[in-house]
């Protein structure tokens, strides 16, 4: 069996095809049981297409989806009825009030999910403009709904695409903090993001794709520090250091800093200065890499495909 | 199955739009109904130069002639209304991204299809419900009850029992030829994901229809069979004595194979049909 019973999500040799046109490639990844996923890919690198299949609106070209172990084409109502989505931009009978929206929605989920209404309103901060319609509603407020919705019947796999979309920075940092307490509660979130920052804050596993390939899948923290980059190293004589580096062929730079010594070297070196520090009897305070999501992003999808459309990424 | 279709009722009962067809029907009768009011005097001559051979007991100008006019001025635009909702259910959905919302909930597709379908057959049956008690309801306040006279191939003088009786049998056919306009207007709404297109669809199908079918054109007559419009009207010959039940039988047995067959082809295509928008 390939699939874990921690695992919630397991895709499997997934493809899409529209005519010539491969939007999804083979991919394969999985999201474990309280993750906070996050999918990144450039634009047109077949995320979409990604999250419409796992949800259903897309049917796959080849390969499976199993949710909760189970296979999205034979279990469909089971899963669905256990799993939130906002799904690109919300959208909402306009006509309608905030609170009929979702009522809409929660019968169709079945189950308890009308008494949540009231609970995921407020949770969005959305209650008191619960009876007005939603044509009235900035952008903003209809991402809320948009999360709300997601959120009705207590899911406990929840898929965000792009969920901070029209907020404004304390839109954001609330929808930051919610996602936060969603995981804390055991929820399992996989979230869609031009926000490299976003995720990179919130997300503790991470795929990139690009052209429909799956570029990479691990923990956010492990894949960043394996990257070549910029350390920062806390010294106490920056001189005696900067000696002992000189000397080590593989080290691309170094210069001084207020405090110690900014670095540049591959990533499998740093335990070999540090050595090469402590024999010179330098004492190292601290090494920090800065190599952020938005480097590593860029590194990955520039070297796996040239030609990619990055506008958008931040 | 009865929850979706409340839903989709919610949606569809609730949007201003959806009033503008009992708002176009309703002008309609008070139009013809003040038209017919103001001109009393010569529609009453004109019966009677029809009618001066018949015994007529009652007012020939009375309910059952009202909303018989009104029947055969009305049912031609009908389906312009009929289009404007039915080929929203889809395609409108579709266009404000709604459709996508929905469609990751966990009714599978053949249930929201089908509560799609009922809703639309419930407008259009709801539609032609407004029409009647409009057309007859408010004859009956303003003109009274009589004998009905039926012009068209001839003149007929039908008793009040075989009015009601006729009117009794038109109404349903004229649903399910509404219906028939609403599973064409479905059909397209699946096809297409803007919402004007369903509306202009249907309206560009009933025109050729209606050439093929009511031109007197010989070569017409040989393929006008495979026109749903050849059926549509037959709710006509409810008026005529003694009532032609064979023909409407076949007539309505074909308006239902012209449901199944627009309605299965639209299953066909949203079944299959990714959800890109």
């Amino acid at each position: 069996m390939r699939t874990q019973p921690n695992t919630v999500l397991d895709i499997h040799e997934l493809s899409k095809r529209f005519g010539a046109f491969v939007a999804v490639d083979q991919l394969s990844m999985t999201v474990e049981r309280g993750d906070v996923f996050g999918f990144l890919g450039p634009n047109g690198a077949g995320k979409s297409t990604t999250i419409r299949m796992i949800v259903g609106l897309i049917r796959p070209t080849e390969g499976h989806i199993k949710i909760f172990g189970q296979s999205l084409k034979a279990q469909r109502v089971n899963i669905l009825s256990r799993i939130g989505a906002l799904v690109e931009k919300p959208s909402f009978y306009r006509y309608l009030p905030a609170w009929t929206n979702l009522y809409i929605h929660a019968k169709m989920l079945g189950g308890n999910a009308v008494d949540t209404i009231d609970d995921v309103l407020k949770l969005v901060d959305l209650s008191d403009r619960a009876s007005s319609k939603v044509k009235t509603y900035s952008q903003g407020m209809k991402q809320r709904l948009g999360i709300a919705q997601a959120l009705l019947g207590k899911p406990e796999f929840i898929i965000l695409d792009e969920p901070t979309t029209g907020l404004d920075p304390q839109g954001m940092i609330d929808i930051r903090l919610l996602i936060k307490r969603l995981s804390s509660e055991g929820i399992t979130v996989m979230l869609s993001s031009h926000l490299l920052h976003e995720v990179e804050q919130i997300c503790n596993r991470m795929a990139i794709i690009n052209h429909g390939k799956l570029i990479v899948q691990g923990d956010v923290r492990t894949l960043l520090s394996q990257r070549d980059g910029t350390l920062h190293v806390i010294v106490d004589k920056k001189n005696v250091a900067k000696q002992a580096l000189s000397a080590l062929p593989w080290l691309q730079s170094v210069a001084e800093e207020a405090n110690g010594l900014r670095i540049s070297l591959p990533h499998q070196y740093i335990p070999d200065m540090n050595a090469a520090l402590v024999n010179a009897g330098v004492r190292v305070s601290a090494i920090h890499s800065d190599v952020s999501l938005e480097d590593y992003f860029l590194s990955m999808v520039e070297t796996t495909h040239g030609n990619t459309d990055l506008s958008g990424m931040h | 199955m009865g929850t979706l279709i409340y839903l989709e009722c919610i949606k569809t009962f609730r949007k201003m739009r959806t009033y503008i067809s009992f708002a176009a029907i309703l002008c309609g009768l008070v139009l013809v109904d003040l038209g017919i009011l103001l001109d009393k005097d010569s529609f009453m001559m004109a019966q009677r130069w029809f009618a001066k051979d018949f015994f007529i007991t009652g007012n020939p100008l009375n309910a059952f002639f009202v909303a018989h006019l009104v029947m055969m001025t009305l049912l031609f635009h009908i389906p312009i209304l009929i289009a404007l909702v039915a080929g929203d259910q889809f395609a409108g959905e579709a266009t404000e991204g709604t459709l996508r919302m929905i469609m990751i909930r966990p009714p599978a597709r053949r249930h929201i299809y089908i509560a799609k379908v009922v809703t639309a057959f419930i407008y259009s049956i709801v539609l032609v419900l407004f029409l009647a008690v409009g057309s007859l309801g408010g004859g009956l306040l303003l003109f009274g009850r009589g004998e009905m006279l039926v012009f068209g191939m001839g003149l007929r003088i039908l008793t009040q029992q075989q009015a009601i009786i006729a009117f009794l049998l038109a109404y349903p056919l004229a649903m399910l030829a509404m219906m028939t306009i609403a599973a064409l207007s479905l059909l397209l709404s699946v096809l297409v994901e803007n919402a004007i297109g369903p509306i202009i669809g249907t309206m560009a199908v009933m025109i050729v229809s209606l050439i093929v079918t009511e031109t007197t054109i010989p070569f017409f007559n040989s393929i006008s069979p495979f026109f749903f419009t050849s059926y549509t009207k037959i709710w006509q010959a409810a008026f005529m004595q003694p009532i032609p039940y064979n023909d409407i039988f076949y007539n309505a047995g074909m308006m239902l194979v012209y449901i199944l067959l627009f309605l299965g082809a639209g299953w066909i295509i949203f079944n299959r049909r990714d959800i890109m928008i």
